[in-house]
């Protein structure tokens, strides 16, 4: 469960009802959540619908020690909203107005990037399709839509 | 400075696998024993099954930084918390063999340790028994002496069934992994169930955690254990003996510990980060530092994952995170052309679609429908398998203090770490190994990861000579009676398998020597 801003209010929900609702972004800006939603979305198809934009956006707003984010394996300095946040501008800067999705992401998985200002484009790549599968393939949603049983010991609280 | 606690037999430092072995084996032969951890009280309700929630598993302390030419993976490899590491550990426990001990007497290279393998094999062997393993002794033929195995092996799943294949096709040979999880019931710990959760913690206990071995043991004798205590130093009032240690409690408040033994079983890094942060007029390089070896000889694994997709259905997710079949077949220190040090397989570990071990990262450059399709076969046809790879120490790769000062009254730790040209053609042969194998299995879509690491070793290590250790083969740091360490950060050679077997066998040895002190 995320805790999104929803009419005003803040709600503990899904981040799929986060995104569904439009939920107001609370850590990253409007146009820093807009962006990586669909980012997200390019790398893995239903990262989107999945409220991977909103997962991310509530746990770079909790302590490191709470955050769920597989940045945590990454050995990247909190804050984690500082990374999304440079990544996300220099992305911008790459992408332009109206992103070309399959020529920026071959362009970041690329062992240089000219003119790229954040962390390093390939960890920015690794760490947001990480997010992505997470939303997609990693909750007991997800393995449903593999196909796969989920087997759990200790079931999550709800699907995340 | 608020607080007077009663001065205790003894004080450990870190609530994981060696401190658990201490706290049990001296509070049960009476000593009072206080266990001071950095992280949450997790119970076993804590472990939910989800890759994504086992990160709250993982180090949740101040940043430790990771530099030099080949950073060593921290985040994925530390532990958070009551039971430490070892509350996502594998359960994956193979021997140290008798040449590990003696690198530099046998080869020339790297660290000698100050005992031999007869010396800690009565060590493995209670630990394994009273713990337990699954396993078939008589098939690892690369095994060294000990008892056999009070289990019989796990199942051998349709995932390790395919990969052997290979192995058989190309004269390698294969046996059961010795794994700490249970094939039956062993002494009221049910038996595996084989869902593949265990990298998110094992609530049933079928996998040894300190949680369902050494720490209710410790706890029904008596000792005590205090979380969310970061302790920042180690105090003395003189030379060649300590007083208590500092640490600063869950509301902020900073206490003094005052024990008779004070051990130190923080972790790799965090052993090193008290010695140091405890410099003072009578250290003033910090405790134990006297040979400038605090924080030296850090060492990891090499790690190395080979993904490929198999014709048969293989159930990927199902089995156990560690290994059905191991391979030893290479581990001769001098096998590999080119290169030195030994290399382990750990074959058929279950896989989950997401992660950083997950499928969806055996192509980290597939994105899109592309990502989707392959997705769709892998959680179904996939197979794995570990390697993992030797580093003989280098005193250039360490743990250190940086210079600020963020959290816990410490300096910032940092790790600064490089691989041997050894160690990278190791690898580089152990990769184009992996991929025979697995295209000699049957498989297709093969790939290989990068060089990646696994396990922290060393930082701390143990010797005979105090110019060039930090402690002797009890752990006892050199010049200091009363000041111990343990855990894997005493190893002065890391070989090519998992250190938490060793781990408890060392720390039993230690605490029965602190048993009749």
């Amino acid at each position: 469960m995320i805790l999104a801003s929803i009419g005003g209010s803040l709600v503990w929900c899904l981040p799929a009802e986060a995104a569904a609702v439009q939920a107001e972004f609370r850590t990253l800006s409007a146009a820093d959540g807009t962006l990586l939603a669909a980012f997200a979305e390019a790398i893995v198809p239903g990262a989107a619908d999945a409220g991977c934009a909103h997962f991310i956006d509530h746990h770079v707003g909790v302590a490191p020690a709470e955050s769920l984010l597989s940045l945590r394996y990454l050995d990247v300095a909190p804050p984690y909203a500082a990374f999304y946040g440079a990544g996300l501008a220099a992305l911008r800067q790459l992408a332009g107005p109206h992103p070309d999705w399959d020529a920026t992401i071959r362009r970041l998985q690329a062992p240089s990037l000219a003119g790229w200002q954040g962390p390093p484009p390939g960890l920015f790549y690794f760490a947001v399709r990480s997010d992505a599968v997470d939303a997609v393939y990693g909750t007991r949603a997800g393995f449903k839509r593999l196909g796969i049983e989920y087997l759990a010991h200790i079931e999550p609280e709800t699907d995340w | 400075m608020t607080g007077a606690p009663e001065r205790v037999d003894v004080v450990i430092v870190g609530g994981g696998p060696a401190g658990a072995v201490l706290a049990a084996t001296l509070a049960r032969a009476g000593k009072s024993v206080t266990i001071l951890e950095a992280g949450p009280p997790w119970t076993l309700n804590d472990l939910v099954s989800s890759q994504i929630w086992s990160r709250r598993l993982r180090w949740g302390g101040p940043f430790v930084a990771t530099g030099g030419k080949h950073p060593v993976g921290f985040g994925f490899n530390a532990g958070w918390g009551v039971g430490g590491a070892a509350m996502h550990h594998y359960g994956t426990w193979p021997r140290l063999k008798p040449e590990d001990f003696r690198v530099r007497t046998l080869f020339g290279r790297g660290l000698d340790w100050p005992i031999d393998y007869p010396t800690l094999l009565p060590f493995y062997d209670r630990i394994q028994e009273e713990v337990g393993i699954s396993g078939d002794a008589a098939s690892e033929i690369w095994r060294p002496a000990g008892a056999p195995y009070p289990m019989p092996p796990l199942e051998r799943t349709k995932q390790a069934a395919a990969i052997a294949r290979g192995f058989a096709a190309l004269g390698k040979r294969v046996a059961p992994a010795p794994m700490a999880i249970n094939s039956v019931e062993y002494k009221g710990r049910p038996a595996c169930i084989y869902d593949g959760w265990c990298d998110a913690g094992c609530p049933i206990g079928a996998l040894a955690n300190p949680q369902v071995t050494y720490l209710p043991q410790a706890k029904a004798a008596g000792a005590v254990m205090i979380a969310h205590a970061r302790v920042r130093r180690v105090i003395a009032s003189k030379v060649g003996r300590m007083d208590a240690v500092e640490y600063q409690a869950a509301d902020g408040a900073v206490i003094r510990q005052p024990a008779r033994q004070i051990v130190l079983a923080a972790s790799v890094t965090g052993n090193p980060a008290i010695l140091l942060n405890s410099a003072s007029d009578l250290h003033p390089l910090g405790i134990g530092n006297g040979s400038g070896l605090v924080g030296r000889y850090l060492m990891t694994h090499s790690l190395l994952s080979i993904i490929g997709l198999f014709p048969e259905e293989t159930e990927p997710h199902r089995g156990v995170t560690g290994a059905h079949l191991i391979s030893h077949d290479d581990y001769a220190k001098t096998g590999t052309p080119g290169a030195f040090g030994s290399r382990q397989w750990l074959i058929g570990p279950s896989i989950k679609p997401n992660d950083l071990a997950g499928l969806a990262n055996a192509n980290p450059g597939l994105y899109g429908k592309a990502l989707d399709t392959f997705m769709q076969r892998a959680v179904r046809h996939a197979g794995n398998m570990i390697g993992m790879g030797e580093e003989i120490p280098d005193r250039e790769n360490r743990i250190e203090l940086g210079d600020t000062t963020p959290e816990w009254g410490m300096k910032a730790t940092r790790m600064v770490h490089a691989f041997s040209p050894d160690a990278v053609a190791l690898w580089q042969r152990h990769r184009d190994d992996g991929v025979a194998l697995f295209k000699a299995a049957g498989a297709t879509d093969v790939t290989a990861s990068g060089m990646n690491s696994a396990h922290l070793m060393g930082g701390t290590v143990m010797g005979t000579d105090p110019a060039a250790s930090v402690t002797d083969s009890l752990g006892r740091v050199h010049g200091i009676d009363n000041l111990w360490v343990a855990g894997p950060g005493l190893f002065p050679t890391s070989g090519a398998v998992n250190p938490t077997f060793t781990v408890h066998a060392l720390a039993l040895r230690t605490a029965e020597h602190l048993v009749s002190l």
